[in-house]
């Protein structure tokens, strides 16, 4: 057998005839039972909100969703902290625009055309890092003005009632982004990480401290929570279909 | 005269002797229907409607109650030979066909003018196969191969035949599941690369080369097979 050519690559005759035998299409047994089952998925998926949701065209599931994380914004927004005339404002706009960004790509990754290749892991995994890893850089760089509460002894005071809220306000995001996903099997981790993303995006607005120590465990925390949460899920869901 | 992927196929492979019943006939009638410009089909619906199959998903959309059928004779076939090559079991490629068809469903209001129909199935269905191996874990090795060799094979033909296409099939398992997606699409679903591209979410360059080593591959495996008889 001659070597394939790798400009216009093609098997060569002998192989050819070979890929043949296994070539036809195989009967569809009864294809009348096979889409009267496809028509039963399509009366389940459209008889409900959740089906009605998920059919709607890409740009708007992706604008449902960006409009919760929206809703709760408006909320940090409402509801500032009380230092915000003191806390320096490059800061806070560089860490909101990045959080915001982050989140962005997030959804959008996680709402995804069904007609399109699913996301890669290496890019999955990618995306996830790079979330993670904004958050925690924004807790973690103090601000040097600010002392740490944590020589004081007050911090771990603040921390359960951050990530508590913080939960609270990722929530919502991830809750609509799952409902209006059509099924993707990583959607969910994405859909995490821009949950974690909102908490953030709202303590850094909300919450009045500002120490490494209270950020990292507080605020970082409540996206490792999520992203955590996420990820032992889908390795459930895989354990439970692969015995099935 | 062995087809090379770039334009409609001018003349149907030459059968083996003793070949299987799958071959030929099938081929005579795609040639033709590439040639005149329809989709793929046997069935009586889908022969006879004329309607492309972007008009047909554009009618759906629109509520017409029987383009969908239409779509789904036409494809139907295709997808169980595609889903029957690369899953382990008929109820796992029935299954995909159907997700499929219900997935094309609940994303018919991301179809828009200009969209190809074709491109659209064959990826949500690859997704759809991918999404299984993912979830599958690993098993016994003894388990798995008994799984691997369970493909479709012919069922009319020498069993000479019908050994060779179950060697071909082992063959064919062996391949990375990248280059397995590449054959699949260039050589059974006759795609061109650039089309091939687009479904797997790779660059046609990339396409190419994994398509050179899959049927370099290819060639190696079945030499030995064939030096082992």
């Amino acid at each position: 057998m001659t070597p394939a050519d790798p400009i216009d690559p093609r098997p060569d005759a002998e192989l050819a005839v070979l890929l043949s035998d296994v070539e036809g299409e195989p009967e569809l047994g009864d294809p009348d039972a096979l889409f009267r089952e496809v028509r039963m998925g399509m009366e389940r998926s459209d008889g409900n909100a959740v089906g009605w949701l998920r059919s709607r065209s890409t740009p708007v599931r992706r604008t449902i969703a960006l409009s919760a994380f929206l809703a709760v914004a408006a909320f940090g927004l409402l509801s500032l902290r009380p230092d915000i005339d003191s806390y320096p404002v490059p800061r806070m706009i560089a860490s909101l625009v990045a959080l915001a960004v982050l989140l962005i790509l997030s959804l959008h990754h996680a709402i995804r055309p069904l007609h399109e290749p699913a996301l890669g892991r290496g890019t999955l995994a990618a995306l996830t890092a790079v979330a993670l890893g904004a958050t925690f850089v924004i807790a973690a760089v103090p601000i040097s003005s600010r002392v740490d509460p944590l020589l004081h002894g007050s911090w771990i005071a603040g921390v359960v009632p951050c990530l508590m809220f913080g939960v609270l306000v990722g929530l919502p995001v991830y809750v609509v982004a799952r409902l209006v996903d059509r099924g993707s099997v990583l959607g969910g981790v994405l859909a995490a990480c821009a949950a974690g993303l909102t908490a953030n995006f709202v303590l850094q607005l909300h919450c009045p401290m500002s120490a490494p120590s209270h950020d990292l465990l507080g605020h970082f925390g409540a996206a490792v929570i999520f992203v955590g949460a996420a990820l032992i899920v889908t390795l459930i869901e895989r354990q439970l279909r692969s015995v099935r | 005269m062995a087809w090379d992927g770039s334009s409609p196929p001018s003349s149907p492979p030459v059968a083996p002797v003793g070949g299987s019943l799958f071959i030929d006939r099938r081929r005579d009638q795609a040639d033709f229907d590439i040639i005149a410009g329809h989709s793929l089909s046997s069935a009586p619906m889908a022969a006879e409607d004329p309607r492309s199959d972007e008009e047909l998903m554009r009618a759906h959309v629109d509520g017409d109650p029987h383009a969908f059928r239409v779509i789904f004779d036409r494809y139907g076939p295709r997808l169980m030979g595609m889903a029957r090559r690369r899953l382990p079991s008929e109820e796992h490629a029935r299954e995909v066909v159907q997700q499929t068809f219900t997935q094309l469903h609940a994303a018919r209001h991301d179809f828009r003018q200009g969209s190809k129909l074709r491109p659209w199935v064959f990826t949500i269905a690859m997704n759809l196969v991918r999404g299984h191996y993912r979830r599958v874990r690993r098993r016994p090795e003894s388990e798995l191969d008994a799984e691997r060799t369970a493909g479709p094979v012919p069922e009319h033909g020498p069993l000479e035949a019908q050994e060779r296409a179950q060697r071909l099939r082992q063959a064919l398992q062996a391949l990375p599941e990248g280059q397995r997606e590449v054959v699949e699409l260039h050589w059974f679903q006759e795609r061109p690369f650039a089309e091939v591209a687009s479904i797997v979410g790779a660059s046609e360059g990339a396409v190419r080369v994994r398509a050179h080593r899959a049927y370099a591959r290819l060639a190696e495996l079945l030499r030995e097979e064939l030096g082992n008889k």
